[in-house]
């Protein structure tokens, strides 16, 4: 699996700086990829690009063989990123009930979900009532029951416990066997320990400077890229 | 997470206006009967009349015909104050021609179209017409309020699921909208009785606000008394319901 970002250029209307001009990149395979980068560098805005949230002012962005269409991705935002007024169920069947799936199909789908998540338990608390590993599960859950191919998070292991974040990273080293897993941080060394692929976003427009893999040996080669590239 | 009661429990509650209650009946029957005007009959002569009124099935009756009125009109007003106060915030037309249209028309004197609605709507919907155009502006104000300040994330959120504006509409904005909503309800309908009694005295055609005005010209004192007793009753129970769903509601969310 692929998925292009080709030409994208993008500004916010209220700013006369363009946060990508012209970018290219290509994610590939279902692999945990993670972007590193400074803070304001346009980390976010590109997974909402992705998303469908914004729309840039040119340039597509496509899987292998064709455009992004409903349901092909999941977006797991920094904060909220359930809905506070439904339930953990009706969150995880939310994507579907958009999509029309029918009402048999969807409810097979949500438990499957819910079930390899380990959040059935929690089907009909509501969000305020699950902790932020919690919290962050059931988005992986609502992106598994919609079939998603890409999943986007952005910052998930931020304001966890040490113990959740390990086990989330977990999750999501699981989820990445079967789809393309794309992860906005910017805590260096749990990119870098966890991370499959790291890409280093740097730069004003923004360009992808450095792609390598993730491990141990990564922080010799991360270090050297930060001081070529003055990040912090 | 324990959260810091705000003021107090139910039982305290109860007690605290049981004992104000019956304070204020003493002083009402002291005072009653210290001055012994025809005007201020005493609370036993009131409850008598009240009782009276129940058994001879007045008063039921009449309580009906003002509740249907009510609720009647507020339905109308909740339905036609949630649609026009979403097109006001959330298209581009509604905000330009429908909001500085309901924010202009909001101070006008809307008591005054009874007589003009009486030969337009009949008898019986011009009182209801009447009470629908004074509750709808709370509603639709506030509903327009809330509408306009959706949390971003909520609506990224549908959005990236590749959700339609009716999508948004449903899942983020109603919901998000609907304490604003209920306080709205819970302003219109604590006016809704006072309108009525309003339109209930024009043309009296039955309900709390006939018999009120009735009794008064018949100089029925412990009557006048038992009915606005009664009028108050089911503004405050009414204010009382609408406050404990907005609070059950937040509760669920925060």
């Amino acid at each position: 699996m692929k998925l292009y970002i080709e030409d994208l250029t993008f500004k916010y209307r209220w700013d006369d700086i363009y946060i990508f001009d012209s970018f290219n990149h290509v994610f590939e395979g279902s692999w945990l990829h993670v972007i590193l980068g400074p803070n304001g560098v346009g980390k976010t805005t590109l997974l909402k690009l992705v998303a469908g949230v914004l729309n840039p002012l040119r340039g597509s962005i496509s899987l292998e063989g064709g455009l992004l269409g409903r349901g092909d991705v999941s977006y797991v935002p920094q904060d909220n990123e359930l809905l506070p007024w439904l339930s953990v169920y009706a969150n995880v069947e939310l994507p579907l009930r958009i999509a029309g799936v029918n009402g048999n199909e969807r409810r097979l789908r949500v438990l499957e979900a819910l079930k390899s998540m380990e959040v059935l338990g929690y089907a009909n608390r509501y969000p305020k009532h699950l902790s932020g590993g919690e919290r962050k599960r059931v988005a992986l859950a609502r992106a598994l029951a919609s079939n998603s191919k890409i999943v986007l998070l952005d910052e998930p292991t931020a304001n966890l416990d040490p113990g959740s974040r390990k086990l989330l990273w977990g999750y999501l080293k699981s989820l990445a066997r079967s789809r393309l897993i794309l992860v906005v941080t910017h805590n260096l060394g749990e990119a870098l320990l966890e991370g499959g692929l790291i890409h280093i976003l740097t730069g004003r427009p923004a360009r992808v400077v450095e792609v390598f893999e993730g491990g141990e040996e990564a922080w010799s080669r991360l270090r050297r890229v930060m001081g070529y590239y003055k990040l912090s | 997470m324990e959260q810091v009661k705000e003021g107090y429990g139910i039982l305290q509650a109860l007690l605290v206006v049981t004992a104000t209650l019956i304070l204020l009946l003493t002083l009402w029957h002291v005072a009653a009967t210290t001055f012994e005007k025809p005007y201020l009959p005493t609370p036993a002569q009131v409850v008598a009349e009240l009782h009276k009124s129940f058994i001879s099935g007045v008063l039921v009756e009449n309580t009906l015909i003002t509740l249907r009125r009510v609720v009647t009109a507020l339905l109308l007003a909740l339905t036609l104050g949630l649609l026009s106060g979403l097109l006001a915030s959330r298209t581009i037309i509604g905000s330009r021609v429908l909001r500085p249209l309901i924010l202009a028309t909001y101070p006008i004197p809307h008591v005054t179209l009874i007589p003009i609605l009486i030969w337009i709507l009949g008898v019986e919907w011009s009182k209801i017409a009447v009470i629908s155009i004074i509750t709808y502006y709370p509603i639709a104000i506030s509903t327009m309020e809330w509408a306009t300040r959706t949390p971003r994330e909520y609506e990224d959120l549908v959005k990236s699921m590749g959700g339609s504006k009716l999508h948004l509409i449903i899942y983020v904005v109603i919901p998000y909208i609907i304490p604003g909503l209920l306080t709205g309800l819970r302003i219109s309908v604590s006016t809704a009785y006072a309108v009525v009694f309003i339109a209930e005295s024009f043309v009296l055609t039955g309900g709390l606000g006939s018999l009120i005005e009735d009794s008064w010209h018949r100089l029925n004192y412990p009557a006048v008394y038992a009915y606005v007793i009664t009028l108050a009753t089911l503004g405050i129970t009414s204010y009382t319901m609408i406050w404990a769903l907005e609070k059950a509601y937040m509760k669920r969310l925060t």
